[in-house]
């Protein structure tokens, strides 16, 4: 079961155990003791097992290597004109490289940095 | 009996058996918690720490498997790699006696040459293709993959030890380092793929920074896989220094500021320029400035340079730029690439500070220079 299928499973399963837990506190108010301790009881298992589901998902979504999108920025110093491209074996930072499209002359690599995937926006941290 | 019970004050009108029953659960509760307590905390430990050796050993065995692969494509023998790779990742090195400590700088010197002299000899062997950039890459691969192995296996040591002891207190102290040996971990494993495939690492900023310097002007050799270059800087004469690159090798510093020191007359400042560790809450590729000698690594090169900065009375200042554990070995990320223009702006800033027109400088980055040149 993929990582996605698991969390899914494991909010089923958490959505049912507190819809029980709600009836057995309304048996519990009218009087109904005994349904409302079973319905409890089952409740009760059911955040277990939800909890137990959402763990092992924690694991199976786990990357034991990350894979970097580094890109190569490549310079002309005659006139200035930068262009990146995805980072190539070979690559090093002061390498020629080929000419400037525009101007003819040779070109150097100037920088090679990893690219940051898209973060989602988060709520601004408090300063501390 | 009960009957007689349910006469006693405040009881009266009260279920005696159903009062029974919750006193019997209440001990056996009790009894439960109070017996196996410490069992219990035990095992939920033990399970945390169980999750975390089978995601080191999946990293180990990735590491494993990607220094395999790296050694295949430079010529390395299929049948025979693996074993290799196995054998070179149990690799370990004894450190010196220190029961006397005169001289134990040299001895651990003297090992860890030995050390990476042996391992790029068994890199050379093993992958016959690669050139001498690529097998210092290919060593550095191969010191990350040995790390994840030692991670692994010693975590996997103390959990095991502890399921055997059931002791709460070695696996509680396991527990809790936990979070530190996963972050180390992340970063060797991030380390894998950069050291492969020959990018710059976060803590090759000083090598930018000093390349940045020395670029376009002639260079010598100063000391093993350490370069030199004269810059004149704001009319100042600065002796640039850097590991040769661009293989992943951060050369002798000490040695090269050792030797110029001892060459050069009038040697005004010296100058490193450095990764440093962040703490958590600091910006990555903060510039901040220091004092001493900035060479990080098992402590040998930063000895040699104290030492004779007692004998000729010389300055010594670091520039240090902020980046994580984490960021220090995987690909250099942008904002530490555009920290390297802020380090030589603040350098120019130093040198206008503390020197005169004329004055003698030398200028050390220091780090792993894979993927820059010069």
């Amino acid at each position: 079961m993929s990582a996605r299928a698991r969390v899914l499973t494991g909010l089923i399963l958490l959505g049912i155990s507190i819809a029980l837990f709600s009836v057995a506190m309304l048996r519990a108010l009218v009087g109904d003791w005994d349904m409302g301790i079973y319905l409890t009881v089952i409740s009760f298992m059911l955040m277990l097992a939800s909890a137990f589901i959402a763990a092992t998902a924690t694991s199976a979504a786990f990357v034991p290597i990350r894979v970097f999108k580094v890109r190569t920025e490549i310079t002309c110093p005659s006139c200035g004109l930068k262009e990146t491209r995805p980072f190539e074996k070979g690559d090093y930072i002061f390498k020629p490289a080929e000419e400037c499209p525009r101007c003819g002359k040779e070109r150097y690599i100037s920088s090679i940095f990893r690219e940051e995937e898209a973060e989602k926006p988060k709520a601004p941290q408090e300063e501390l | 009996m009960l009957a007689l019970l349910s006469l006693l004050p405040g009881l009266e009108g009260v279920d005696i058996m159903d009062l029974i029953i919750y006193v019997i659960f209440i001990f056996i509760s009790m009894t439960i918690f109070t017996l196996f307590g410490q069992r219990i905390q035990v095992w939920r430990l033990l399970s945390q720490v169980k999750a975390s050796v089978r995601k080191l050993k999946m990293m180990r065995d990735e590491g494993r498997r990607i220094a395999i692969e790296a050694l295949e494509e430079l010529g390395a023998d299929g049948d025979g790699v693996a074993r290799e790779v196995d054998r070179f990742i149990e690799h370990f090195a004894i450190e010196p006696e220190n029961m006397d400590p005169a001289g134990v700088v040299w001895k651990l010197e003297r090992i860890l040459d030995v050390r990476e002299q042996k391992f790029l000899d068994e890199v050379r062997r093993i992958a016959p293709e690669a050139s001498d950039d690529e097998v210092h890459n290919l060593e550095g691969l191969l010191e990350a993959a040995l790390a994840l192995n030692e991670l692994y296996k010693v975590v996997r040591h103390y959990y095991l030890l502890g399921k055997k002891t059931a002791s709460l207190y070695i696996i509680a102290q396991l527990q809790m380092l936990m979070p530190h040996i996963m972050k180390a971990a992340r970063a060797y494993a991030d380390a894998l793929m950069a050291f492969r495939d020959g990018q710059p690492i976060g803590d090759g900023i000083g090598a930018l920074v000093a390349a940045k310097l020395m670029h376009g002007r002639p260079i010598k050799q100063i000391a093993k896989d350490t370069v030199v270059a004269e810059v004149e800087l704001d009319g100042r004469l600065a002796y640039v220094v850097k590991a040769e690159g661009p293989g992943a090798k951060v050369g002798k510093p000490g040695e090269a500021v050792k030797k110029l020191l001892e060459e050069l007359e009038g040697v005004k400042a010296v100058i490193f320029i450095d990764a440093a560790v962040k703490l958590e809450g600091e910006k990555t590729g903060e510039v901040v400035d220091g004092i001493g000698v900035a060479i990080g690594g098992p402590g040998v090169e930063k000895f040699k340079v104290e030492e004779i900065s007692l004998k000729h009375k010389v300055l010594f200042y670091s520039i240090l730029i902020k980046v994580d554990i984490s960021e220090a070995i995987s690909p250099m990320k942008k904002e530490v690439v555009e920290a390297a223009d802020e380090a030589v702006s603040r350098l120019k800033e130093l040198i206008e500070e503390v020197t005169e027109e004329g004055d003698k400088v030398i200028i050390v980055g220091v780090g792993n220079t894979m993927g820059i040149g010069q």
